[in-house]
């Protein structure tokens, strides 16, 4: 079996962010990491090799300027290989366009199963993951919690508002990673040499033949409002809890 | 002449400051409050194979250049510098003249398997009567019939109680001083090898330090670690600019933790109704320690790479620990002072930085000494400035 | 003719829950409504698209110009399958369509798939919808939440979902809506159910609350998020926790808020004895009044509200359930 791992890199979550040039242009610390959500579907995928249940795991990634880290943290941890798109023409791209990339990477280098994360932690938007399985025709579970590979098919259990709820997919499928899958491994200090040392190839987009979906560029950026200084209240518990049920009814209008 | 880290070692040191931010950062105050070591940590940390990481391949190693080795010491400081202390006691001082020296059997029973960090290794300098003046060791080695009887007290053993086994200098002719000095391998369980008193110490805590005893403690033949009887202090050579640079890099390590504390303090505590980041002397105290802790990465990681280049950077190593050591003792006086009385509060980090610090002092030669050779090698227009 | 100049139709697809349909969808209603009464921005219709028996259809009447009720076979229940099939043709149908969908797990499921086969523009996450100089704006977080970015609707069909919580649901239902059915081709799910979810129907869902009560590592002992739920109750609210909670194996990852778990929106959101670190202020921040609990005057979390006690949670907690007069 061979799986593929979609993976993105993202700001670290505590980076800097300014909105600069009349707020046309967003400064964003350069300081990036593997997608949290894309480790827990890096760890499931070498698991599962480890188990014996796979032969090779790669992960891919696609960006301007931006995966090389990514793809190189998934090697730590244990992917086989990675594959990298690097072009200036990814820097606004649609979801649609990346998705349209890494499906046409995936469907070039061979898969049984694609994982990858739920969603980015920059975007939230959980779009590609998605996009993919429907470019490649496969179905799509979001969100997998537990993961138990069958003949044929994958056992998944994903969280819903009103519990859990258990699902048979037929392989392949694209199934993306839900906090709860697994704890992600620190990698080994092999892992880190080896992926130190590897220069992960970059293929071109023109070779993949994909047809960019029309840019989407903001036209706008705003930072979020900030809040008024906080209002203490004193006392002890029960002045405190009345005189803040007080200011709720009369001042903040909401109770 | 490249100042800068190569995209490797960027990525080397990324990942092991997340290995350090994840395992090791979150049980540091634990450790410091329990003082008890965290075998399940050093279970977890070992298996992530660091502890080889200097040695060649086909001992398991990673055959690391002396650069990259001073960034993983680095991030360890960060993280627990008591943990540190014992980490860097496998990878260095307790294991070096096993590699050196002993054979295939010894290699097997101690030196790999320090590695992996199944045995705890140590390295006996220290007595009552000499610290830096090793050339006054009292601590006895008789030859006897098919091996070695070894007499004499070890203090302030890193990891003594815990040990598997210890690298012993003990000297075959006190009239030589230094001249008479060797190593030896005693293997825990070998009688009158004992664990004496064990220290309560001011910082590191978690790392049990204490005496090691030496009675009547025969040892075999091959457990001499060296080629000739006397040349102990020639071999010491070989790792002493090292251990220099490590002890400059944990110092850097402590002082970036306590600086980035700080900078999160100074925004959030108020005085006078501002942040006290915003005040003048506060900003001028961050970029005093910015500075000289750049001042400090520069010398070790100059040092470290001499020592790559096969060169024996003596002098650059003893700036390099002495300048790094003292940067870090400011670095940490200053930020419990930007603490306020919080500096001298238990609940706050600052504190612990600021016990912690102080035993970098004494490793590698006290700074009184090292001043004196650098100052007579300069007086002496042996080294030119 | 210009976009302005044809005019733009809004569809809002109409999520059904326990028999009526979810505010998150009505409120999208009442937006497109907003935004048709406004006349700024040329919106010649609003449409909700359901699937038959999903909710009831009645109830829409007056809040749209026309329902289009999706019939055929293996609509209900929902499966992503059948529903990305159903409503491709009425996306296909029309090319310059606003499509709005409110978040979940179908918005999810189906907008991804759909962009695919329309070529449409999908857009999550998303939180204002207005309208200005005769163009629709959206508005979304970005960078976690660290910033927002504003996106034009331009061309081609654009499938937007909303957080709930984004607009207001009051519009008067004033309408004379025409009723459409109209069969589609299902298709099966390629997906077995094995084991449904279908637990608690009357707990409260995070994501949609509007008043969101949490607690963190102040509550001392897992015994005490109970606490949190007496409020919540007294307030008809949701309890959430926060990482560390979840980590220490206190609560599920489910009712987690942060970055890794729920965002949330609510009007009024508490949190108790949590220190405010930012992968949780990135799940809350949008919250409209937010009271923090907190033995440490120097809490980050402090920053990030409206009104603040410094004090233990476990002794204010029981005493403003009292004071709001419910069971502490």
């Amino acid at each position: 079996m061979k799986i593929a791992v979609l993976v993105k890199e993202v700001p670290d979550l505590e980076v800097k962010v300014g909105v600069s040039d009349g707020g046309t242009e967003l400064e964003v610390e350069d300081r990036n990491v593997l997608n949290f959500f894309d480790e827990l579907a890096v760890e499931e995928a070498v698991r599962i090799r480890e188990s014996g249940l796979a032969a090779e795991v790669y992960c891919v990634s696609a960006g301007d300027g931006r995966g090389n880290e990514a793809a190189r943290r998934g090697l730590a941890m244990g992917a086989d290989s990675a594959f990298l798109v690097d072009d200036a023409v990814l820097a606004n791209a649609d979801p649609l366009t990346i998705a349209r990339t890494l499906a046409a990477l995936v469907e070039r280098e061979g898969y049984d199963l694609v994982l990858a994360g739920k969603q980015s932690t920059d975007d939230e938007s959980g779009l590609v993951a998605a996009m993919v399985a429907e470019l490649l025709g496969i179905p799509c579970v979001a969100g997998v919690v537990e993961l138990e590979l069958e003949e044929g098919s994958a056992r998944v259990v994903r969280e819903q508002p009103d519990g859990k709820e258990t699902l048979r997919v037929p392989l392949p499928a694209v199934l993306t990673a839900e906090k709860g899958l697994n704890t992600p491994r620190v990698p080994q200090v092999m892992g880190v040499m080896k992926a130190m040392k590897v220069q992960v190839p970059t293929v071109e987009l023109e070779e993949l033949g994909v047809e960019a979906a029309p840019e989407l560029r903001p036209r706008a950026y705003h930072l979020p409002p900030e809040r008024p200084p906080v209002k203490m209240l004193e006392g002890e518990p029960a002045e405190a809890a009345a005189e803040l049920v007080r200011r709720l009814r009369e001042e903040a209008g909401v109770l | 002449m490249d100042f800068k880290l190569t995209e490797e070692q960027e990525f080397f040191r990324r990942s092991i400051a997340d290995a350090v931010d994840r395992m090791i950062l979150p049980r540091a105050a634990e450790i410091d409050e329990t003082d008890e070591f965290p075998w399940d940590l050093w279970k977890e940390f070992s298996s992530l194979g660091y502890l080889g990481m200097r040695y060649p391949e086909e001992h398991g190693g990673m055959a690391a250049d002396p650069v990259t080795c001073m960034l993983l010491y680095e991030e360890l400081g960060r993280g627990s510098v008591g943990f540190a202390q014992s980490v860097t006691m496998n990878m260095l001082m307790g294991t070096y003249f096993l590699y050196r020296f002993a054979d295939e059997a010894i290699l097997e029973r101690c030196f790999l398997p320090a590695l992996q960090g199944e045995k705890v290794a140590t390295i006996c300098f220290t007595e009552d009567q000499s610290g830096s003046d090793i050339g006054a060791t009292r601590t006895r080695a008789e030859k006897v019939d098919g091996g070695w009887v070894l007499n004499g007290t070890k203090q302030w053993i890193t990891n003594g109680p815990l040990a598997d086994f210890a690298t012993v200098v003990a000297t075959t002719d006190p009239s030589q001083g230094v001249k008479g000095l060797n190593f030896f391998l005693v293997e825990k369980g070998t009688p009158g090898f004992e664990p004496g008193q064990i220290l309560e110490k001011l910082g590191c805590r978690g790392t049990v330090t204490g005496e090691l005893v030496l009675d009547n403690v025969r040892v075999p033949e091959e457990n001499l670690l060296g080629e000739e009887v006397g040349k102990g202090f020639l071999y010491l050579q070989e790792i002493l600019n090292e251990v220099r640079c490590m002890t400059g890099a944990l110092a850097i390590g402590i002082a970036r933790t306590a600086i980035r504390d700080a900078v999160e303090y100074a925004e959030k505590r108020s005085a006078f109704g501002r942040p006290i980041g915003k005040y003048q002397l506060i900003r001028s105290k961050f970029g005093q320690m910015a500075t000289e802790l750049e001042a400090s990465r520069l010398l070790v990681h100059s040092a470290a790479s001499k020592i790559g280049a096969g060169e024996n950077p003596r002098m650059e190593a003893m700036m390099a620990k002495m300048f790094s050591t003292e940067m870090c003792l400011n670095a940490v006086d200053e930020v419990t002072r930007i603490y306020g009385a919080n500096g001298f509060a238990k609940e706050y980090g600052p504190q612990r930085y600021f016990r912690d610090a102080r035993f970098l002092l004494y490793g590698g030669g006290t700074h009184e000494v090292l001043l004196n050779f650098m100052g007579k090698q300069v007086a002496g227009r042996d080294w030119r400035v | 003719m210009s976009l302005a100049e044809r005019g733009r139709r809004i569809w809002v697809y109409c999520e059904g829950e326990g028999g009526g349909y979810r505010s998150a969808s009505l409120e999208l209603l009442a937006q497109a409504r907003r935004l048709a009464a406004e006349g700024d921005a040329e919106v010649v219709e609003v449409v909700a698209i359901t699937a038959e028996g999903d909710g009831d259809s009645e109830t829409l009447q007056g809040r749209a110009h026309r329902v289009l009720v999706l019939t055929g076979a293996e609509l209900v229940p929902y499966t992503a399958d059948s529903l990305v099939a159903a409503l491709s043709a009425a996306a296909e149908e029309d090319e310059q369509g606003l499509f709005l969908f409110p978040e979940g797990m179908r918005a999810r499921e189906v907008l991804p798939r759909l962009a695919v086969r329309t070529g449409g523009r999908a857009v999550m996450n998303a939180v204002k919808l207005l309208a200005e100089d005769g163009e629709l704006v959206v508005t979304r977080p970005v960078v976690g939440g660290r910033a927002y970015a504003e996106l034009l609707v331009d061309e081609g069909p654009w499938l937007v979902a909303f957080r709930p919580n984004s607009f207001n649901p009051d519009f008067p239902a004033d309408l004379e809506t025409e009723v459409q059915s109209v069969e589609t081709d299902g298709a099966s799910s390629r997906i077995e159910v094995l084991e449904g979810a279908g637990g608690d129907v009357g707990v409260v869902d995070l994501a949609e609350a509007q008043v969101v009560v949490t607690g963190g590592r102040g509550m001392k002992d897992p015994g005490n998020l109970q606490l949190l739920e007496g409020l919540a109750d007294a307030l008809n609210g949701a309890v959430g926790v926060s990482r560390a909670v979840v980590d220490a194996g206190w609560a599920e990852h489910a009712i987690q808020v942060g970055k890794s778990g729920k965002t949330v929106s609510p009007t009024l959101y508490f949190a108790f004895g949590i220190s405010g670190a930012i992968h949780h202020i990135m799940g809350m921040d949008t919250a409209k009044v937010v009271v923090a609990v907190n033995t440490d005057p120097s809490a980050p979390i402090f920053e990030y509200a409206d009104y603040g006690i410094v004090g233990d949670a476990l002794e204010v907690l029981p005493a403003l359930t009292e004071a709001i007069g419910g069971n502490g």
